[in-house]
Parts: C-alpha cells; structure tokens; sequence
C-alpha cells in the first residue's frame, strides 16, 4: 500500500508546522522522515494517520483519498514514542485491543495475541501490565499491538527515542527485519540521523516544514541537495569553509591550500555573475586524510585535540586559524603535532552560502516526488 | 546506585545482615508503629465517644467520671427520628447531594475533559475564574440568594439547594479532573483512535477507566462538602427541604444541649460519609498515588 502526499500544509495558530509537502512512499518502502525537533516530521506522520486534519492538501492510502477520513478508517497502525500503552489493561488486553474493536472473535483474538506475542518475544509478558515492563518491553508490546491487525500501513513516531543507546541499536535492527519480512509500507520519524539511514529504504529530510531532499541513505551523505543536508546527515557534520568567487573568476577560500584542491574546472560550472559570491566548501571529517609526508595540494594544520573513541578517532585541527574536525581510524598523532592534510578532489562539496543550494550535487535528486525508489 | 547496592548486600529475610543493621530495622518498625497508634487515637477517640454517647441515656452521657460500660439504649435515636424528623431530614440530605454531587461530576468532567485537552481561547483565564468562584465567602452571597429564591418561589425545595450544591461543588471538580486528565498521556487516547474506535469509544474503553481514580477522590470530597453543608440548608429551607445538619443543629440549644441526640444525628450524619469513603477506597489509594504508578 502506497501513500502520496499532494501539497501538504498544517497551521497552528498562526505557526506553519508543515508547508506544501508533496511525497510519494511506494508499497513496501521503509520510509524515514528525518529532520531537527520542529521540523514538521511528527506533524506529518500524524497527518498520514488521521490525527491532525491537514489545513491543505490531500492524503491518498493505496490510491484512496483519506484526507477527512477518522484514523480507524484508515487502516493503519502507529507506534508511539511514549508507547501510548493502556495502563488499566493487561499486556495481553493492550495487544488484543485493536481486534476486539473491530470484533474477532475471542479464539481467534487469543491464537493471534499468541502468534505476535511469540514473534516479538513477550509471550512471558501477557499477563502484566504495562506499568511492570521495562521500556523495552513496553516497546515490544507497542509493537505486538500495531502488528496484531495486518495493518496496510505501519506508522512510527521516533519508537526508540526513549530507550537507552545498545537496546536502541538492538531494537533498530529488530524492527527494520520484522518489517522486511513483512513486506508492510512503513513511514518512520526520527530526528536520529544515523538511526535514519540504517533503517531507511529511502530518506526524506524536512526543514522549517518543507522537505528538503529525498533520496537513499548514501545519496543524501554523498549528494546533500544543500548546506542543511549536508550538516544535519552525518555525525561528526560535515567541515565548512568560508570561500569568496569574484567577479573575475578568482577564488579565495580560508584554509588557503583548499584552492588548490578545487579545479578551476569546477567553478566554471557555477554560473559566473556580476557581484562576488559567498561560498561555503564542505568536506566531510572522514575525508580529511592526515599524512606525515606532505604532496603539493596538501595543507598543513596543527592537532588541537584527539579523542580516541575506540573504532574511530576524531582529530580537532586548526589550519591558519581555521578550525576542523578529521575522522581516522587509530593514529600515533598527539596534540601539538604539525600535520599533513590530503584532500581528494570529488569529496569537496560547493554550497552557495546564500540558498544554502549544493551547486555541484552531481546526481542528487532535485525533485523529491519523483525520486525513484531504490532499496 | 546506593540503594542497589544495600539490596545486594542484604538480600530478603535479612539472613546475611549483621546484628546492628537487624536491631535498627526493628525499632525504627516499633518507633513507627507507635506513632500511627498515637495519631490513630487523636482521631478515631472522639469519634468512638460520639457513637457511645448515642446508645448512651441521658443522664450517663454528661455523668463525671465517665462510664464506660453501660447499657446501650435506641432512646436518642427516636427522639431523632420522631421528634426533630431525623429521617425526613436524612432522605432529604441523601437526594439534595447525592444528585448535586452527580450533577456537579458529570458536568465538572467534561468541563475538565475541554479545558484539559482541546485548544479553547483563553481556557487559563476560564478556569481561573472557576476557581474565583469557590474563593468567594459563601455569607456574602446567603442573602442575595434568599431574595432569589423567594422571589422565584425556590425557597425551600429541593431545587435550590441542588442548584448551589451543584455550583459549589463545580470548580473543585473541574480543577481536581483538569489535573487528572492531564496526566492521561494524549498518545494513549490517539493510540485507541488508531487501533480503530470512535471518539465516545475512546471515551468509555480509556479514558473514563483512566479517570476512575480521580473520580472516586473527588466524588468523596465533593460529597462531604455539600453533605456537611450547614449556612445555605438552614437559611434556605424552613420545612420541607431541611437537610440533616439542620436538624443536628437543633439538637443544641442556646439554653441546654441535648449530648445524646446532637451525638445520634452525629453518628447518622457520618455513615454515608464512611461507607462512601470505604467503597471509593479502592481508587481512592490509586488516586493517590497515581503520578507514582503511571507510565
């Protein structure tokens, strides 16, 4: 079952939540709406279940225009953050709640709770309540309770934010292949971004209430349609340089031996104009290679602080006095070490500093209702 | 991590704990024990001299020193009853506060349920007003509601004092059931949406069952307030609507005090007040310690 979202807006008051968003989530997909707090994502995802009624625009359900239809018409199953558990029920009662609505049968109720309840792992749990679980636990519930019902679409408000860092990791990957393997559409919010891509089929990254960028978890880390993008994904964020283009086509950019990495070649694709344009270059941490040996683009920079995070290390660099931040994997250089730094060339991002625009996004997808589905 | 760690080295049972630690818990059991008996005493004594003094005759209720063995007697009771319409007055209080007490709740609720959940203009200043209500002096407004009710030929019937019942038992419902709607998360009602019911049945299957023990808490103390309500029943009613703490009133005198059935109509007054308390006592415990067990 697939959902398209045509033009989608929600006011508060006199706040825009979600601006005109149009979005199409093909049957089967894994779809994570990313973004910061505030960005319109949750106000989205409740719009797509029938909890807010959109100010404009429309919803459509496997081709069917649920815009003004009640959430129990709709035929989809959400998991909360806070679990949204009923705490005068039994773990059993919460799971076999959503078929005794809809009027199952009592046997028929029982052998499901059963089924679902052994695939989660909580058949031990069916007859607590759910002020007795453990937050994982409650999750599982929560989850036994959405799937219960084959719902045609699985809704899911940040389900792990609540949940401390291993069970996060344990759940995420829990979660990404009990949904595979049952092949049901599911719209995932989450301001996590590595959470995001290592669940998602396909990303879509909102901002101020507009989507910003659609596309698979690598296609937006190697291709962020913009400046927001290209920080928000990616953890350290990415290296951002101040860089001036002339009128003359000269260039200046601070750390200066960055000049010689960008090909004149490059910039002549940027439409010249009239005044100087502020650019921003982005680098990546992990393609920032350090190196003791030093080649004619290279620059040179001073080790301000290391922390060794056991797989990675993050180096803290100053460079003429601008600050950046590398990722290698462990490395012998201690603080006050003078460094060699290796840039490659195709890892260099130009951001217009005005727009925000990537103006050299490669294959990035610019038009994020039409972006293909990849999985 | 402090409290873990006392568990660990002291499991169940105290078997492994060392002497010290065994006597300590043992005292500080008898040291608190002792303090609930005494404060039990303060309270529940004058109320066991009440319910002696009822069955008491007259002249053992003032005897000096105290009898404490004596032959039980219903002799107060009648003079209740027969006398000073005692039971008239009990069925009269019954309906006037058992149907304001109901009235107030089922009104104050949805009014709570409103200003707890849906964006209304301005619902601080509307429920600070409810409240502003209940802060007035119930003097102040006595007479102005005398003249009313005469004028509209309400003085001395049921209606009126359900009518002002009702009113004052209205901002503590809303304010206690406002609290209490809040603490229910949002995500638990709009799950019962998703899982396919419709609004009133999220209403009777969640909410209401969520709201029970706030309900038992507040139907008991909206109940003992207009129950014991004494200013408006007595300036309000002459005959036919009296209520009982009218008729207790009458039990003393400004020139003699009748002990026995002023402690007669005492023991009437209380039971309802007692069975109610006992019956809610079951939410009452959960109404209290909902913000602990709640997720």
């Amino acid at each position: 079952m697939g959902v398209r979202l045509e033009g989608l807006k929600k006011r508060f008051g006199r706040v825009a939540a979600v601006r005109g968003i149009s979005l199409t989530i093909e049957d089967g997909e894994f779809f994570v709406l990313l973004g910061p707090s505030g960005c319109g994502k949750t106000t989205t995802l409740r719009m797509i279940g029938g909890l807010e009624v959109p100010s404009e625009g429309r919803v459509f359900i496997d081709g069917r225009d649920v815009t003004y239809l009640e959430p129990r018409q709709r035929n989809v199953a959400m998991v909360f953050q806070d679990y949204g558990l009923y705490p005068h029920m039994l773990v059993r009662e919460n799971i076999a709640f959503p078929l005794k609505i809809q009027g199952t049968g009592k046997a028929e109720r029982s052998r499901r709770v059963e089924e679902v309840a052994q695939r989660l792992h909580i058949s031990g749990l069916l007859k607590r309540r759910p002020g007795q679980l453990s937050g994982g636990e409650k999750q599982r519930v929560s989850l036994a309770r959405a799937l219960v019902r084959n719902p045609s679409l699985f809704l899911m408000d940040e389900p792990l934010s609540n949940l401390d860092a291993k069970l996060r990791i344990t759940m995420r990957s829990e979660i990404k292949r009990l949904v595979s393997e049952l092949g049901i559409t599911t719209v995932y919010v989450t301001h996590d971004q590595i959470e995001a891509m290592a669940m998602a089929s396909r990303i879509g990254v909102m901002d101020e209430g507009l989507m910003t960028q659609v596309g698979t978890p690598l296609e937006i880390y190697d291709h962020p349609a913009n400046a927001f993008v290209a920080q928000f994904i990616g953890a350290p964020p990415m290296n951002m340089f101040n860089a001036t283009l002339k009128a003359d086509g000269s260039f200046e950019v601070s750390p200066r031996f960055l000049g010689r990495i960008v090909a004149p070649g490059r910039l002549a694709k940027i439409r010249p104009s009239d005044a100087p344009r502020e650019l921003w270059i982005g680098v990546r941490p992990e393609n920032i290679h350090l190196e003791s040996g030093g080649g004619r683009r290279n620059g040179t920079a001073l080790v301000e602080l290391v922390e060794p995070l056991g797989q990675d290390t993050y180096i803290y660099l100053d460079s003429d006095g601008v600050k950046m931040i590398a990722v290698t994997k462990r490395t012998s250089f201690a603080v006050g070490d003078s460094v060699r730094l290796r840039i490659e060339e195709g890892d260099v991002h130009l951001l217009d500093k005005a727009t925000g625009e990537n103006l050299l996004p490669d294959r990035a997808a610019s038009n994020p209702s039409s972006c293909p589905h990849t999985s | 991590m402090s409290t873990e760690r006392a568990a660990h080295d002291f499991p169940i049972g105290l078997g492994g704990a060392p002497r010290s630690y065994v006597m300590r818990r043992t005292g500080a059991t008898v040291l608190a024990a002792s303090a609930i008996l005494l404060v039990l005493t303060v309270f529940l004594f004058p109320y066991y001299w009440m319910v002696t003094s009822a069955f008491k005759a007259a002249g053992d209720v003032t005897a000096y020193p105290p009898i404490w063995l004596f032959e039980p007697t219903l002799e107060n009771f009648r003079e209740l009853f027969e006398d000073l319409g005692g039971l008239e007055a009990l069925r009269n209080s019954l309906i006037v506060v058992g149907v304001s007490t109901c009235l107030a709740l089922i009104i104050g609720s949805m009014a709570a349920y409103a200003l707890a959940r849906y964006d209304i203009k301005g619902k601080e200043t509307i429920a600070l007003e409810i409240l502003l209500v209940r802060m007035l002096p119930p003097i102040v407004s006595v007479i102005p509601l005398f003249l009313l009710a005469k004028k509209f030929g309400l003085f001395d019937t049921y209606t009126i004092l359900i009518a002002i019942y009702t009113l004052m038992g209205l901002p503590f419902v809303v304010w206690v059931m406002r609290v209490f709607t809040q603490e229910i998360p949002r995500s638990i009602e709009e799950a019962a949406l998703i899982d396919g019911c419709t609004r009133l049945q999220v209403l009777f299957r969640i909410t209401l069952p969520l709201m029970l023990p706030g309900l038992a808490a507040t139907v008991v103390i909206v109940f003992m307030f207009a129950w014991n309500e004494y200013l408006f029943a007595t300036m309000l009613t002459s005959s036919h609507a009296k209520t009982l703490p009218v008729v207790a009133a009458v039990t003393v005198k400004p020139r003699a005090i009748s002990w026995g059935v002023s402690s007669a109509a005492g023991v009437l007054m209380s039971v309802p007040v007692i069975v109610l308390a006992l019956l809610a006592q079951r939410y009452l415990v959960r109404g209290l310690t909902f913000g602990v067990i709640k997720d």
